[in-house]
């Protein structure tokens, strides 16, 4: 994986039985929502070199080794800047199903270090197994 | 023991990880640009709780005030 020196872009590869994808995380800096507010986006990279294709469908048999990678990101993100506040959503609400169930699988360990709101129903609500959120804000708890 | 299993996935990641001098800012990408407006939307119409409003650094449009 690589990342960019400013810690907002990171690369990585899917490998797979339809050969290497590069994959792109990026760190939105928010600013007129605060300092400490970015947004993530998730996709292939694009043909284009500053572009991302996030709908695009890789089939590459991978796609939990893929989450559990964003996922890692985000960690690497948040070491890096404690104080951030990361706003997470799928390109589609399958793929935010499928954060949904990453954070519930790894719950456990996600919530001794980190708290996460869902977006229900117009509310901003703490995180609970079982429930379908629109979107998601994650920061480091205060230790 | 899930502080440790913590540390010891920051050790792994840091070993993958290389840091690059650039990569590209995506600064004009569309997907970019149409998740900033749903973020605006998401944050504007939605009032964040305080625990989160309390964290917010700066200036900022989701604050009553600056």
């Amino acid at each position: 994986m690589k990342k960019s020196i400013a810690n907002f872009v990171f690369k990585f590869y899917s490998e797979g039985p339809r050969g290497k994808i590069k994959k792109v995380v990026i760190f939105r800096h928010a600013r007129k929502f605060g300092e400490n507010v970015f947004n993530l986006a998730f996709g292939d990279q694009h043909e284009l070199p500053d572009q991302i294709n996030d709908v695009a469908i890789s089939n590459n048999n991978d796609p939990i080794k893929v989450l559990n990678t964003v996922a890692l990101t985000v960690v690497d993100f948040i070491e890096k800047r404690p104080n951030a506040i990361i706003l997470i959503e799928g390109s589609t609400l399958s793929r935010t199903r499928l954060y949904q169930m990453r954070i519930s699988f790894h719950w456990l360990e996600i919530s001794e270090y980190y708290e996460v709101y869902g977006e229900y129903g117009k509310k901003w609500l703490p995180f609970q197994k079982g429930v379908n959120y629109k979107r998601f804000l994650v920061f480091k708890k205060n230790q | 023991m899930q502080r440790e299993k913590a540390n010891d996935i920051l050790k792994i990641l840091n070993n993958r990880i290389t840091v690059v001098e650039k990569l590209p800012d995506y600064s004009n990408d569309p997907c970019l640009l149409k998740k900033e407006e749903e973020a605006y939307m998401a944050l504007t119409e939605v009032p964040l709780p305080d625990i989160i409003l309390d964290r917010i650094e700066g200036p900022s449009i989701l604050k009553k005030t600056n």
